[in-house]
């Protein structure tokens, strides 16, 4: 490949990029090239470097080592901003545009056309709606608020303020989660509109149907290093993925086969049926099984952290019926839930999971006070025994018991706050992405906290919106649509050709369970 | 802490380099209190005698006994300022039942411990409806204390059945200027034993950690299995009980309750004790020491105001910058 950078001529040259942050080396010598005009996909798992990788391109984070070379010019973007009077600008998954103001002001924000000091209003809605012309969206209104627009105009009008800060590579970092299959068309059409003109696109998403459709070329990261680069002609859904997993589709499931035998005549340790609840939760019948891991997939919106909810007691359901070792339970809190010996890690760490303002040991043990202390007086040297043990146990980067939780990184929050229901020894965990937001090695390792758990003998119920951690880990998974449960692939459907399918088509699997 | 209120801040010092704001955030109420201390040394006249010291003491009782209970309140993230009204309604319970009775039930007057025990029953009930309202009905803390302020003042004056009751030469009275060994005023003893038991419970029980994971973050606290609708009742109810302690002492100080101005204006004090005390007002870990040195911190401005003829609504103004400061220092970093 090194021969192939010195001769074609390329638009960007990223050559040895190294990254690391404190315990993790997120890049690794990592080559990018990306060619004029081309539509360049990014690959890998969730915290195989994609985003880190941008992110340094970008000027969002500064390499440790290596180069990069954009339109023949060696350059070192310190931020965004630089990066992007550079000629690269970045389309956000999350718009970083302004609501309240009209679709041409956003276009033209900070740096508004003036006229003897003020702004020349005019102006700026002529160019605007020259630009949006341009791009085939003749019929958008330029002086109308920008929250009135569809996501998708809402993301062309992103990339058409790209466009006019005349930027020669635009990054699209899952740029159709938010969007729906019409308007992906239209988005597609504008950037093979961008690419005659010239201007290339690096493309990430997690939709491989989209990766083919509308890329050219392709380099595949795993664990921070360089798998390689494609042309997309050369690769088919299941090699990519299995560059992206380093593993062929065998070995991606030999847990599961070994598990599987054993599971079947297991006790249910929570058998939930019939369970409903307004339109997010209908009619969802699910059990786990004691050492199992049951996964629940599905969009976002499709009703598994509701049913999660409603399980743990958060919310109270409306009809169905819940059992514990076959016994029928009615849960009215959470408090509840826990003294059957359930845990729940929330897919919000920040907002329904940590005390920032409290102690790692504080936040350990708030599910067990009543454990620790004698006639509600807490035995602080129980507390921190606890702690120091699962600190420890559990490989927690933390400078004590003492420190705030909020100190710590994602990765060891998250092990704080499985800590804190692993020391009441549960008999179902249930865990909302238990993974999100936390770098590769933080994520490895929560993984296997959670296998091990489930090689104990816990019940566990697995949210993910990552197929691949699904497979990984499951031994049973359950596929949730629009609030509805769909299908569910048992351990030995995971090991055939359900499952690589399931991977292939993304969330369009849901289809083809139906059809079953 | 108390003998050499600026020594940990040095010791800490020593040991490594720590920003001098940080420093201040942590000791900041002790600060205001060295700064007014002296201040006062320099202008009030007479300042530094004991009979001046013992009245501030004594003085600042009521303000102090409330700002605890708020300060558990501001720990669990909300507000009461419904304690000058529970203050009253307490003590007019009290002096109903121990000086006028209930003609109407053929009820005399009882003796004093069952009619105190009363009047801390009524303060605990209003801070345990406030609580209710609060966290079962979740209704916003400061309208609900606001109209049990509001309510409170007309419901005392209902159990009192006059706008005002004398207390002089009954034992209540008498205990209420009662000096220990004939120098140490009892409202002193009362200080030591009540500050001493909420540091206790701050620092050592459950409740204390679960009204803290309540302030800091409400739903994470549900979904960790605490009840936070009885935490929540508990902490307004421990005001209430709190509130009850000020109110009747301070009746019997100055031998008579007015449900008009007993306890008039106390939560002002009170809040901003807590705020000087450095309790975070969003919620979070309560601070009793910090709130003990900011009752006396509000109650050496009020010296310093009525001692050297300032007129009283400097006082205020003064206070209010002090606050302003205290919350200033408090924002987030």
């Amino acid at each position: 490949m090194t021969s192939q950078l010195a001769n074609e001529d390329y638009l960007l040259k990223m050559k040895g990029i190294s990254k690391s942050f404190p315990g993790v080396k997120a890049l690794q010598q990592v080559d990018f090239c990306v060619k004029p005009g081309e539509a360049h996909a990014l690959m890998g798992e969730n915290g195989a470097g994609k985003s880190t990788l941008v992110k340094v391109l970008t000027g969002i984070h500064q390499r440790d080592n290596g180069e990069i070379v954009f339109d023949g010019n060696s350059i070192s973007p310190a931020n965004a901003a630089q990066a992007q009077h550079a000629g690269i600008s970045t389309i956000y998954q999350e718009l970083n545009l302004i609501p309240d103001l009209s679709v041409a002001e956003n276009v033209f924000i900070g740096r508004e056309p003036r006229k003897m000091g003020f702004i020349d209003w005019k102006t700026v809605e002529t160019l605007a709606k020259d630009i949006l012309d341009k791009m085939g969206l003749e019929d958008v209104d330029v002086g109308e608020p920008f929250t009135r627009q569809s996501v998708a105009v809402q993301q062309m009008v992103a990339i058409a303020r790209a466009v006019s800060i005349s930027a020669r590579l635009l990054v699209m970092d899952e740029p159709t989660s938010s969007l729906s299959e019409k308007e992906v068309g239209i988005l597609f059409d504008v950037i093979r509109a961008l690419k005659k003109k010239n201007m290339s696109v690096i493309f990430i998403s997690h939709k491989l149907d989209e990766v083919f459709e509308i890329c050219d070329r392709a380099t595949i990261l795993r664990d921070g290093r360089l798998v390689g680069e494609y042309p997309m002609q050369d690769l088919t859904k299941l090699k990519m993925i299995s560059l992206m997993i380093g593993r062929d589709a065998e070995s991606v499931l030999e847990r599961k086969r070994e598990a599987a035998d054993g599971l079947g005549d297991r006790q249910a340790v929570m058998a939930a049926t019939g369970l409903s609840r307004g339109r997010k939760t209908r009619e969802v019948s699910i059990d786990v099984k004691t050492g199992e891991i049951l996964g629940v997939a599905g969009l976002l919106g499709s009703g598994r952290t509701e049913l999660a909810r409603i399980v743990f007691g958060d919310h109270k359901q409306e009809s169905g019926q819940i059992k514990v070792n076959d016994k029928p339970v009615s849960m009215k809190s959470p408090g509840d839930a826990i003294r059957l010996g359930f845990g729940f890690c929330s897919e919000d760490r920040k907002e329904e999971g940590i005390f920032p303002n409290m102690s790692v040991m504080d936040n350990m043990t708030m599910a067990i006070l009543p454990k620790l202390s004698k006639a509600g007086v807490l035995s602080q040297k129980a507390q921190r025994e606890v702690a120091e043990t699962y600190i420890s146990k559990m490989r927690i980067a933390t400078s004590g018991p003492d420190q705030l939780i909020k100190e710590l990184s994602g990765g060891n929050q998250q092990k704080v706050l499985l800590a804190r229901w692993l020391c009441k020894n549960p008999v179902l965990m249930i865990l909302d992405e238990p993974t999100r937001g936390i770098d590769v090695g933080g994520k490895s390792e929560i993984e296997s906290i959670i296998t091990d758990l489930a090689d104990k003998g816990v019940a566990i119920l697995m949210i993910s919106s990552e197929l691949e951690e699904l497979i990984r880990s499951c031994d049973r998974i359950a596929v949730l649509s629009e609030g509805k449960k769909v299908g569910e692939l048992n351990a030995k459907e995971i090991s055939e050709d359900g499952i690589m399918h399931m991977m292939a088509h993304g969330h369009d699997a849901r289809e083809d369970v139906h059809d079953e | 802490m108390t003998s050499k209120p600026d020594a940990p801040a040095v010791e800490t010092g020593m040991l490594k380099p720590i920003k001098a704001t940080e420093v201040f955030r942590k000791y900041e109420s002790m600060f205001f209190f060295v700064v007014l201390i002296i201040l006062n040394a320099f202008i009030t006249p007479e300042f530094l005698e004991w009979g001046t010291l013992r009245n501030t003491l004594v003085q600042v009782f009521p303000v102090m006994m409330v700002a605890l209970g708020m300060t558990m309140v501001i720990s669990s993230g909300g507000i009461d300022i419904s304690v000058g009204s529970i203050m009253a309604i307490s003590g007019a319970t009290t002096a109903r039942l121990y000086v006028t009775g209930v003609s109407s039930l053929g009820l005399e007057p009882v003796g004093l411990a069952p009619a105190l025990a009363c009047g801390v029953a009524a303060a605990c009930m209003c801070g345990f409806l406030n609580g209710i309202l609060i966290a079962k009905c979740k209704i916003q803390p400061i309208i609900v204390t606001l109209v049990v302020m509001i309510a409170g003042r007309g419901l005392a004056q209902i159990i009192l059945g006059e706008l005002s009751t004398s207390l002089l030469f009954t034992s209540f009275a008498d205990f209420g200027s009662l000096r220990i060994g004939g120098v140490i005023p009892v409202q002193m003893l009362i200080v030591v034993v009540i500050v001493a038991a909420m540091i206790f419970v701050v620092k050592k029980t459950n409740f204390a950690k679960r009204v803290e994971a309540i302030g800091d973050n409400r739903r994470a606290a549900r979904l960790v299995g605490i009840n936070t609708v009885w935490v929540t009742v508990g902490v307004y109810t421990l005001c209430g009980l709190l509130c009850s302690i000020a109110g009747n002492m301070e009746a019997a100080r100055i031998s008579v309750v007015n449900v008009g101005s007993l306890g008039l204006l106390v939560e002002l004090d009170a809040i901003a004790a807590v705020a000087i005390g450095g309790t975070a007002f969003s919620g979070g870990k309560a601070r009793i020491m910090g709130t003990v040195f900011g009752a006396i911190v509000v109650q050496l401005v009020t010296i310093i105001v009525n001692m050297n003829n300032i007129p009283d609504k400097y006082s205020l103004l003064f206070k209010a910058v002090i606050v302003i400061i205290a919350l200033w220092t408090q924002r987030k970093k």
